[in-house]
């Protein structure tokens, strides 16, 4: 159970710099997830906090205590590889006691820890088998196994999912959420994959090329994305961004998308929003917030009469697609309404889920906090 | 990777040197003897570089013996037995890896097995059986000899290749319209050529550098191949050590050039089960 | 799409036949040929059933070539071995330059057994060469060594032998080390194990697969090595005491001119390579194998 904290730790490949200088607190017990595209230096980080990778700067904090020149075995930490990377000659329950072989634990030890951490995942039967006679699901386990008997400070995760079909996935998920829940160890976790990240997370921490783009609960990162990218990599179908002019008359500011369609942008928001009036913005509105739906009545909402271009039915939902200016744009469909292609709608949006974004800095313009229409979590 | 330490980097650097200096540093020594001149090559203490370069060693290797005609032989060899063991061993191989048919894999096991049988059990009955057909003394003798010998490596570095290349590139030939044949030759060929180069190049180095079975099936001085008319100079009353040195220099040439195109080859040839480079 | 399987015989066909017919008949005719006593060079023989075999367990000079055999293949194996290993395991690690020295590293195996043997020859030569010349400066020797005679000629053999293969070793070994994944090592490393059992734990397990074959392919090869010793060993005047099993067949051939007889003496070690490989088999084989 540690602390773990990262201050300006930077990362250089000879003269090209791929972290740069990141600051990141996470609390004991805590789980956090690194989440971000390919190259974006999430591994990279994880692996300097394992000590696989050396610091090119910076300083790294165990419970208030650097460990950056410290060897991974010195750390107390474990870690779970994408590929599980266990040791094809032993058995499983070598491969689990390995790290305490070499640590010298006596053999009664060996086997009680051995027995406690295969009981919780569930593998007491397959310890005398070798990795190859095993599932995929099976050898992820055997991997976590191997990592719990260490009883570290600090665990650490590799994209462990990415290698397992979709139901195990979920199905694994679930178990290391339990885990976690049980031991309530710190937990450092990387993937690309946003839903793991949002499902899992106690904190998410969105990485883009080599900086930390935004770290926050799961919840506050869906509602108040920082930037544009955050707000487009966090959330499934992605966010729309409708490039947009904002401006300003006598009934107030709203932004002129294009092909006929305007939208009123929010009152209370107006003293925000002003500054950008006259230029050019984007306005973002995620596809379950678009709705085709004739349920939504209220004052304030917005709406936008769009031609249907393609219908993928979901079951109990289906997702629209529009176009717009020449790009495609996703909303959310009733499917009792069996929309078709070329179907004229008429959707709508309520004004609490408009975001405007200024494209010249990548930021989302943010209303300040005490408006209502944001809900504070407890965490 | 962690960085290593001033120490580390010292050791291994150390290291490496030993190992470079032990397999390389004899034949630099032996190519700088060869362009010594006599003096110099029995110079005591000895002393590292030519002073006074000199190629009258080669000039002697070329005038006084049959270091020419002894190259010549070993080039038409050498050659032949490389394009024989190809002819053999491509459409061998591939019989071997895309077809199903009894026997197969005790022939594929079989073929490797008579590695088991050393040179040196064979060439005693090769050699009655080639006096027996009057094939004694005939560079035919020695081409077929080395063709026997690099088939069943060559068929089984071959077929390894051949596996390696998936079977829908020339399924997908074949839809195309090509006939299997067609397919084999636009498609399998050029992608198994790193494959079969290096097996061409190994049957090459084989031949090049065999002494046992030269020495044994060719008695008649003009016939000779590089080692056993080198094996010979030596042999003489008098050893004319830089004669001697550049002849080992002239006969390695052709491997070095060889040798450094097809290095990378060698190694995934070896571990072409999942080289990760 | 493996099917109709008689092309693929036909295209076999050709390989097949001149292996056996130059291969495995030669082999089969020296199986005759060790029951007959017959002169190498006329056409006749006649058949004596066992004698030949009967008079190589008394012969004191084929018990003298047998144990000459074991002590030099033993030694040169276990040296080549260790020497490939080392040196793979060095050439693993990057450092500026690798490629070359990879390249540069193989050369010993490359070149013709004639040009290892005169290159060392003179490197050990008694009076003007290298090696002795560095031992007397160095103050290891008073006097320069020779090489070539009875006390020192089994040394000069097994370092000129090692010299040129163990990069044989080395080649195979390297392209094994190559495709162990590299997370293994990062798994050991956070389970703590330092360097030494990183190589005992990870490397070791992974090579045992490539170590058996080297083993067994060495192993017949250096028992069989026939150019090597004769070409190290002629001319020394040492000759008489370094007779390998493969040399003395030879000189039984073609010094002696009994044919017969010294193809027994290959079949005998044909026989002995296959008691030893089975046996190797039985008890090494790997489950993930071949």
């Amino acid at each position: 159970m540690a602390e773990v904290k990262l201050v300006g730790l930077e990362k250089k490949f000879g003269d090209v710099s791929v972290i740069h200088r990141i600051n990141l607190d996470i609390a004991d017990g805590e789980f956090a997830v690194l989440v971000g595209p390919s190259g974006c230096g999430k591994t990279t980080t994880l692996r300097m906090v394992a000590g696989l990778e050396e610091a090119s700067g910076g300083s790294i904090l165990f419970d208030g205590k650097p460990v950056e020149r410290l060897q991974p075995k010195d750390r107390d930490i474990a870690m779970v590889f994408q590929s599980y990377a266990l040791y094809p000659h032993m058995s499983v329950r070598d491969n689990m006691a390995f790290s305490l072989r070499m640590k010298g634990v006596s053999s009664a030890e060996k086997r009680r820890l051995v027995g406690l951490a295969a009981e919780m995942l569930g593998i007491t039967d397959l310890l005398d088998r070798k990795p190859r006679q095993l599932s995929g699901g099976q050898r992820q386990r055997v991997a976590m196994g191997r990592a719990l008997v260490r009883e570290p400070k600090v665990f650490l995760f590799d994209e462990p999912l990415s290698n397992l079909d979709a139901a195990l996935r979920a199905q694994m998920r679930i178990e290391i959420k339990r885990i976690h829940q049980r031991l309530r160890t710190t937990i450092i976790y990387v993937t690309h994959d946003q839903v793991e990240a949002m499902t899992l997370a106690d904190k998410i921490v969105v990485m883009n090329r080599g900086h930390i783009e935004q770290v926050g609960d799961p919840l506050t990162l869906y509602r108040r994305p920082v930037s544009r990218f955050a707000a487009g990599f966090i959330g499934s179908p992605k966010m729309n961004f409708f490039p947009a002019k904002l401006l300003s008359d006598e009934s107030g500011l709203h932004a002129d998308l294009g092909d006929g369609i305007q939208i009123e942008m929010p009152r209370e928001r107006d003293a925000v929003y002003r500054p950008y009036a006259g230029r050019s913005v984007e306005i973002g509105i995620r596809p379950e917030h678009l709705l085709d739906d004739n349920r939504l009545i209220d004052s304030g909402a917005i709406a936008m009469d769009v031609t249907i271009d393609v219908v993928e039915p979901l079951g109990s939902t289906s997702l629209i697609t529009f176009v717009l200016g020449g790009t495609s744009y996703t909303a959310i469909g009733d499917i009792a309404l069996m929309r078709r292609p070329g179907n004229k709608v008429r959707l709508k949006a309520a004004a609490k889920d408009i975001y405007l974004i200024d494209p010249e800095s990548g930021r989302v313009v943010h209303p300040a906090d005490n408006d209502s229409t944001i809900v504070r979590l407890a965490v | 990777m962690t960085r290593r330490t001033g120490w580390q980097r010292l050791g291994l650097g150390l290291a490496v040197t030993v190992l470079l200096a032990f397999a390389a540093f004899p034949l630099l020594w032996m190519g700088l003897t060869a362009l010594k001149p006599s003096s110099e090559i029995f110079a005591w203490p000895p002393r590292l570089l030519p002073e006074a370069p000199t190629l009258s060693n080669i000039g002697r290797l070329f005038a006084q013996t049959h270091f020419v005609t002894y190259f010549k032989n070993s080039v038409m060899v050498s050659t032949a037995a490389v394009v024989l063991t190809l002819l053999l061993a491509v459409p061998g191989a591939y019989g071997l890896t895309r077809y199903r048919f009894w026997g197969r894999e005790t022939i594929a096991a079989t073929v490797l097995f008579t590695y088991m049988f050393a040179p040196i059990m064979i060439i005693i009955p090769f050699y009655i059986v080639m006096r027996t057909l009057g094939l004694a003394n005939t560079h035919i003798a020695l081409v077929l000899a080395y063709c026997a010998f690099s088939l069943p490596f060559a068929l089984w570095m071959l077929r390894t290749f051949f596996q390696s290349i998936p079977i829908d590139l020339e399924e997908a030939a074949m839809t195309d319209g090509a006939s299997r044949f067609r397919a084999v030759i636009h498609v399998v060929i050029p992608m198994a050529l790193p494959g079969i180069i290096a097996t061409g190049i190994l049957t090459f180095i084989l031949a090049w550098n065999d002494y046992i079975f030269a020495r044994i099936l060719i008695s008649s001085d003009n016939l000779k191949t590089l080692p056993v008319g080198i094996a010979d100079l030596y042999n003489a009353s008098v050893i004319d050590w830089g004669m001697i040195m550049a002849s080992g220099l002239l006969v390695i040439i052709p491997v070095v050039i060889v040798f450094s195109y097809v290095q990378k080859f060698l190694v995934a040839g070896w571990g072409s089960g999942g080289v990760k480079g | 799409m493996q099917t109709r399987g008689l092309p693929g015989l036909l295209l076999v066909l050709p390989a097949l036949l001149l292996l056996v017919t130059l291969t495995l008949y030669p082999v089969g005719y020296g199986f005759w040929l060790s029951l007959h006593a017959k002169h190498s060079l006329f056409p006749q023989q006649t058949f004596v059933g066992l004698d030949n075999y009967l008079y190589l367990l008394n012969d004191p000079e084929f018990w003298e070539s047998l144990r000459i055999g074991l002590i030099y293949s033993v030694s040169t194996i276990a040296l080549q071995l260790v020497l490939g290993v080392a040196a793979a395991l060095l050439l693993n690690e990057s450092f500026l330059g690798r490629n070359i020295v990879r390249g540069l590293v193989l050369f010993p195996y490359m070149i013709p057994t004639v040009v290892a043997v005169i290159l060392w020859k003179w490197m050990l030569n008694n009076q003007f060469g290298l090696i002795n010349f560095g031992l007397v400066s160095l103050g290891i020797s008073n006097e320069p060594i020779n090489w070539f005679g009875r006390s020192y000629i089994m040394i000069s053999l097994i370092l000129v032998s090692v010299w040129q293969f163990f990069p044989f070793v080395l080649l195979a070994v390297l392209a094994r080390l190559q495709s162990i994944p590299t997370e293994l090592y990062d798994a050991a490393r956070v389970d703590g194990a330092g360097p030494v059992n990183r190589f005992l734990f990870v490397t070791l397990p992974q090579l045992a697969s490539v170590l058996f074959i080297i083993i067994l392919l060495r192993s017949i090869w250096m028992f069989t090595k026939f150019d090597t010793v004769w070409l190290m060993t002629q001319g020394g005047g040492a000759e008489r005491y370094i007779r390998t099993m493969p040399v003395y067949a030879y000189l039984r051939t073609f010094n002696y001119y009994e044919a017969g007889m010294g193809a027994a003496v290959a079949i005998v070690m044909f026989l002995m390579l296959v008691v030893a490989a089975t046996t190797y088999f039985f008890l090494f084989r790997q489950e993930d194998q071949l």
